[in-house]
């Protein structure tokens, strides 16, 4: 299928309903960011440091924004996304193409995030090394207690049949 | 740090082994369970060579780097990353910069830099990246004080 159906097309745009983040910003879940890169920045969890900065205090690190919205495995819950629906045919693999963040607002230790979810584009089918399927970007929008928006999270996948069925 | 910055100049090269142990903690700290990131059989299934890291990974590593250029107290403004090629377990990680362009908007002074992250296979991955200095402007541009 080359190009997208109405229905496909009908999707792009929609943004789905809020959906509450599974944790509220937690210290834990970011030193295990910063234990798996080595991230030694005392701005993270220093209070005392972080107090006397312009930035007014500890927050988490900013580019872990997309990882708050992650679902959890079990119990499992059902999450309205923004690419249900859209069915592209055979295409059982995706990889990451690109990814843009941007962050407006220090994410806090026990702030509760909600994320919306937006289809922005499907490419018509094109094949690349990988195997022949479509690039499909997403913008997931995160917003805190307050409903200011915190930071954006633009993703473009592609998603594909495998060309060789395997090495 | 309050050293003042130019284009043109090129920050120190930062590693990190890409492990398995770290791929394993990747998973967790992420909680990015899709099977390339843990299964070397479906990864290869895939078409890659075997287990890779994922976006959030790097985005975390590139985060850490950004710090350790420009400061504790700078705050990550954009980041731009675009995957070029896979970063596979068992190769060394390095990120490479150059500041691109410094500017100042609404009182906010901003550093552009453009980053390549490689492993021996060559570049891997292309980050752009904006970075807010330290300043008199506030950092919260509509909720103002917490």
């Amino acid at each position: 299928m080359p190009t997208l159906t109405p229905e496909q097309q009908a999707l792009i745009g929609k943004e789905t309903a809020p959906h509450p983040a599974p944790y509220p910003i937690n210290e834990a879940m970011a030193h295990f960011w910063c234990e798996m890169v080595e991230d030694p920045n005392p701005i993270y969890f220093d209070e005392s440091f972080a107090r006397n900065t312009w930035l007014q205090g500890t927050f988490a690190p900013p580019a872990m924004l997309y990882t708050w919205g992650r679902p959890l495995l079990w119990p499992e819950t059902k999450r309205e996304t923004a690419i249900d629906g859209l069915q592209l045919e055979g295409c059982t693999m995706t990889v990451a193409v690109n990814a843009v963040q941007e962050y407006f607002v220090p994410i806090r230790y026990g702030d509760h995030l909600t994320t919306t979810n937006k289809l922005a584009a499907v490419s018509a089918e094109k094949t690349t090394r990988l195997g022949t399927g479509h690039f499909v970007t997403t913008v997931e929008t995160f917003r805190n207690q307050l409903g200011q928006v915190v930071g954006t999270h633009t993703f473009t996948l592609f998603t594909y049949r495998p060309a060789g069925g395997g090495a | 740090m309050t050293r003042s910055w130019s284009t043109g100049d090129a920050l120190p090269a930062i590693s990190l082994p890409l492990t398995l142990r770290r791929s394993v903690q990747a998973v967790g700290a992420t909680r990015d369970y899709y099977p390339v990131h843990h299964d070397a059989e479906f990864a290869r299934q895939s078409g890659a060579e075997g287990i890779f890291f994922n976006t959030m990974f790097l985005q975390g590593f590139v985060g850490r780097v950004a710090c350790e250029w420009f400061g504790n107290d700078a705050f990550l403004r954009r980041l731009v990353v675009a995957m070029r090629g896979s970063n596979y377990v068992g190769r060394m990680l390095t990120a490479e910069g150059v500041v691109s362009n410094v500017r100042d908007v609404d009182g906010c002074r901003l550093v552009d830099t453009q980053v390549t992250l490689s492993t021996e296979d060559g570049a891997t991955t292309e980050v752009d990246f904006t970075i807010q200095l330290p300043g008199s402007a506030t950092p919260f541009p509509e909720g103002g004080e917490r």
